[in-house]
């Protein structure tokens, strides 16, 4: 019926309010009231206008979006007005959401996030039960029988361990990363193309004759420049030309969570693409497990059916194959027939990082968290100074009317806007932040490619910790800030009454306490690093080079190639050590840096233990630095072709197989696999080594038993070249790749690396939380001293009086100093008093990341104690110093 | 606030909302009309303080049981007045509260007065 519509609600409310208090004033009239006292006689009937109104609008309900624009916008002007206040509060609250965002994002990319394939959730991979987690890899043949008799799955598809391919495009070789798939892995998992085509099953069915290779869209983009021509073009992949028939989605990294290969090629085309190992694909000569399997189970099927009857299944094709290949009575002919079979839910992809990182990435989200609410107290520090500041306004508000949820919901609006400004700025800095992360992650090892874009969960998880922090650190103020008697605080002119400066304390020891506990367990983790490094007596490492050979002819198909790749290496080392400037050199079949995993060994008189095995030559443990320590190295007789075979063992081993006892000229046997597909024969113990430590990085050092190439002549495709160097000499450096190409000069690509590069590669994880948990601790020491500070600066100026009071009684400057310096050395004390307990319980967590050190060291208790003490003593200093030049007379004419 | 009038009774907690409802049975008012109304009809003995009941029009009218719209009204025709109506909402809520509110009293009455419950 109205031709107009209220504006809002508050008009509306306006006016018929209005219309009442007219209506009663014109009753009061016709009573008999005079005009003027008529109106004041309605306005009393009816009461408190705006008090009223508060309870109208209460009605409205809490969302009255309205009210809440009014709070923002009048928050933002309070905050532009402060603008040192909020960038600080800003700033330390970005910081704070940003290392968590960014470390969440990283164990969102990690353990969270779902592959960008079809219906992830209904992928499972086949694993077997191992030790310590489950093993997901299969031998070919048994992948080739299960997925022909196997009723449970759809289909079943398979992918190979990565390969290092050397690929050149338009003659530039590259080393990539590469993988091999089968012909149904795409249509398995719903991977469509961006360019050309997929694989399909016709383009994986003859051994070595599908040339076809699938490539990323990132080294689409990154070597043929993302043009449509690329496709049908021919490279070569270690020597053998394939044409690249498509191009998977921008999106898609494989199903390995880190790692993306960027070439695949069909499963049949092992055999040249893996040119320095066996043929894979046959089924004589070797039982190894490499491809993992996959599917998804037919309609109707339920998981417990499925790896019920797979096992049945398993058992059966594990026994008939056993026969076939003739296993005869080897040690693990059981353990490879009875392989407990489960299926692993693969939404997530496999990820042979989240075993390494899981753990670690959680710690940091501990640290971080612990930093974030340091960083909230802070603020909320901060806006306590601020709420005394203002309580006169907030009096000034409460006394006409306002209600004093009203004035917390106000105070805490302001926080939010605080923390909601904070978490978009932490955004910014966590994406900045994460992609550094993965590229320290990466330093010595292949590329590690994460999925780092945001997606609901990181948007999600910041937005939860932003309102959180935004209540956590708004409330108590702000409560605190509304709950005064009125009229003092009315009266005296902006400074307000009594200081909630005992919660402003408690705070500040708060904090002290939280760095406390970040600063030991950074110094725990240095400490660590400290330990592992000095293992090795500290040698320069910067001065021993490693490189990774795999020279023509090193393919293990050809056994007669033995004796000539020896003649090869042994010239390879003679040339090496002759270059001016090299102190000794030697190979190994694998870097000294490799974590190993045990193998079974017996030794003749029955005990049985499990060691990690290395095959080397001679001067191993001189050029890196280590020593036999008893007995002797390898010589030159020890691999001449029939000499007898021997062993070395490491002290560990020396200490836990033959302990009180002389380990030399013990005889011992590998009753597993010494090599692919070979048993080992007894072997005399001639040495013992020191260990070396980076090549187990465990509290407990593992065994390691060190043979030659004679023990089986097979490993010698990729071998590790160590050099030893005099000094820092890039002669050496040029010298070394010249006598490496002159072996072959088709050789693949190889780098030069310093030992010092693939230590610190090895111990990433430990250097990681080192770094990251002492730049945080000193962070949130910081932060505590700015705590400190300002609780003990804001006490002061509140008792400039006194001060003043006692200066004019006698007091020396040096006696003032005194008293503020002391009043802050006792909050850090409280905060370290209650921290200690606290960072004990805390870096128990730590336990298994520590290594030659224990969770509770003094040494460490106490250096992050007085560090905080020093911190807390230059807080102090600043207002202290205000303190003792506090001028009495000033003071006292002052209030 | 000290209470002007000590003869008045204070109303209880909640029947507000059931005279508002039973108030506009009759048909549409405004506010001032209610109150003056709920007086009245009490012999001014029921003070509806009116700092309670604009908000409880309010929130009646965000509960939907009345609602609320400007007409033109007044002894000249020029003045406007939000009058509220009840919906067909609030009359089966007027029901309900009817229906507690004969609960109680009964209640309240068997406990206070025994004897004259046989």
């Amino acid at each position: 019926m109205r031709w107009w519509r209220p504006k809002s609600r508050e008009q509306d409310l306006d006016r018929e309010l209005r219309a009442h208090l007219e209506l009663e004033a014109e009753e009061e009239r016709e009573s008999g009231l005079p005009a003027d006292q008529a109106q004041f006689a309605a306005q009393r009937h009816l009461g408190n206008t705006t008090l009223l109104k508060e309870a109208v609008r209460e009605s409205w309900g809490w969302a009255s979006l309205e009210r809440l624009g009014q709070d923002i916008r009048y928050g933002l002007r309070l905050l532009r007005k402060n603008a040192g206040f909020s960038v600080v509060a800003i700033l330390s609250l970005a910081l704070g959401i940003g290392a968590n965002t960014a470390i969440f994002g990283l164990i969102n990319a990690l353990l969270l996030k779902s592959l960008p394939v079809r219906d992830p959730q209904s992928l499972l991979f086949i694993a077997k039960q191992a030790e310590g987690g489950v093993d997901p890899s299969f031998y070919y043949e048994t992948y080739q029988r299960l997925r022909a008799e196997q009723p449970f799955f759809q289909e079943l598809a398979a992918y190979g361990e990565r390969v290092r391919m050397n690929v050149s495009v338009d003659g530039i070789a590259e080393s990539t990363v590469g993988q091999l798939v089968s012909g149904n892995y795409y249509s398995v998992l719903g991977v469509p193309p961006a360019a050309g085509r997929v694989f399909n099953p016709d383009d994986d069915r003859v051994p070595s004759a599908h040339p076809v290779a699938v490539i990323s869209y990132q080294y689409w983009q990154r070597r043929l420049g993302g043009s449509a021509a690329a496709i049908g073009t021919k490279v070569l992949i270690d020597g053998t030309p394939f044409t690249i028939v498509g191009v998977t989605p921008p999106g898609f990294f494989g199903l390995e969570v880190g790692d993306a290969p960027e070439v695949s090629v069909p499963i049949m085309m092992q055999p040249q693409v893996m040119p320095d190992k066996e043929n894979w694909l046959g089924r004589a000569h070797n039982t190894v497990d490499w491809l993992i399997i996959f599917g998804r189970l037919k309609p109707g099927v339920t998981i417990p059916q499925a790896t019920g009857g797979l096992q049945v299944l398993f058992r059966n094709i594990q026994t008939e194959l056993a026969t076939e290949i003739g296993l005869g009575k080897a040690s693990w002919r059981q353990e490879w027939v009875e392989a407990k079979l489960v299926l692993v839910p693969g939404g997530a992809g496999l990820s042979h990082l989240r075993r390494p990182y899981a753990e670690a990435l959680y710690i940091l989200m501990g640290v971080v968290g612990l930093v974030l609410l340091i960083a909230c107290a802070n603020v909320a520090n901060l806006l306590l100074a601020r709420a005394s500041a203002r309580q006169r306004e907030i009096a000034l508000r409460l006394a006409i009317g306002a209600s004093g949820a009203r004035v917390i919901r106000q105070l805490l609006v302001e926080s939010l806007i605080l923390s909601g400004l904070g978490g978009v700025l932490g955004v910014g800095l966590s994406y900045w932040v994460s992609a550094l992360l993965v590229r320290f992650l990466s330093v010595g090892g292949p590329m590690i490619r994460l999925d780092l874009s945001p997606d609901w969960r990181i948007l999600g998880f910041t937005a939860a910790i932003s309102m959180m922090t935004g209540v956590l650190f708004g409330l108590a103020p702000a409560m605190r800030g509304t709950r005064f008697e009125l009229s003092p605080a009315l009266k005296q002119g902006g400074r307000g009454s009594s200081p909630p400066q005992r919660f402003a304390r408690a705070l500040a020891v708060t904090q002290v306490a939280l760095s406390l506990v970040l600063l030991i367990g950074a110094g725990l983790l240095v400490r660590t690093l400290h330990r592992i490094n000095d293992v090795d007596g500290g040698f320069p490492r910067d001065h021993v080079y490693t490189v990774s050979l795999s020279p023509r002819g090193s393919d293990q198909k050809n056994g007669p190639n033995g004796p000539r790749l020896n003649r090869i290496y042994l010239d390879l080392l003679g040339r090496v050590r002759a270059i001016p400037g090299v102190v000794s050199a030697s190979l190994a079949g694998e870097p000294p840096t490799m974590r190993g995993y045990g193998r079974p060994f017996k030794a003749l008189d029955g005990r049985q233990f499990l060691a990690h095995q290395n095959q080397i030559y001679p001067g191993y443990f001189a050029t890196l630095g280590s020593s036999v320590v008893q007995g002797r190295d390898f010589g030159r007789a020890d691999i001449a072709e029939g000499a007898p075979l021997v062993a070395i063992v490491n002290e560990t081993l020396a200490r836990k197989v033959f302990p009180g006892e002389n380990p030399i000229g013990r005889r011992i046997v590998c009753t597993g696999q010494i090599s692919i597909g070979e048993s080992g024969s007894p072997c005399e113990v001639i040495g013992v080594a020191r260990d070396i430590a980076y090549a187990t990085l465990k509290d407990q050092p593992q065994n390691a038993i060190y043979m030659t190439f004679l023990q089986a002549p097979t490993g010698r495709g990729a071998m590790e070249l160590i050099v030893r160097a005099a000094g820092a000499s890039a002669d050496v450096h040029a010298q070394l790749r010249r006598e490496i190409a002159a072996i072959d000069p088709y050789l693949p690509a190889f780098v030069v690396r310093s030992l010092a590069t693939e230590v610190d590669a090895a111990l990433m994880r430990e250097r990681l939380l080192a770094l990251i948990s002492t730049v945080f601790g000193a962070l949130a020491s910081l932060l505590a001293a700015i705590g400190l500070y300002g609780v003990v600066a804001y006490s002061v100026s509140r008792r400039s009086q006194e001060i003043g009071v006692r200066m004019a009684l006698g007091a020396l400057p040096h006696r003032v100093l005194a008293l503020v310096l002391g009043e802050t050395l006792l909050l850090a004390g409280l905060g370290i008093a209650c921290g200690l307990p606290v960072a004990l319980a805390a870096t128990r967590l730590l336990a298994g990341f520590l290594y030659g050190i224990k969770p509770g060291d003094p040494l460490v208790l106490l250096a992050g104690a007085s560090f905080l003490l020093a911190t807390a003593a230059i807080a102090g200093y600043i207002p202290a110093c205000r303190a003792a030049r506090i001028d009495p007379v000033v003071a006292l004419r002052d209030e | 606030m000290p209470n002007e009038y000590p003869d008045r009774i204070q109303l209880l907690q909640g029947t507000l909302d059931m005279l508002v409802l039973r108030t506009l049975l009759f048909g549409p008012a405004h506010g001032h009309q209610i109150a003056k109304h709920i007086q009245r009809t009490t012999d001014d003995l029921l003070q509806v303080e009116h700092g309670s009941l604009y908000p409880a029009l309010h929130r009646l009218e965000r509960k939907g049981w009345i609602a609320g719209k400007w007409e033109i009204a007044g002894k000249d025709l020029k003045r406007e007045f939000k009058y509220y109506r009840l919906t067909s909402a609030g009359r089966k809520q007027l029901v309900v509260e009817e229906s507690k509110w004969k609960k109680l009293t009964g209640a309240v009455a068997r406990i206070m007065w025994p004897a004259e419950e046989r």
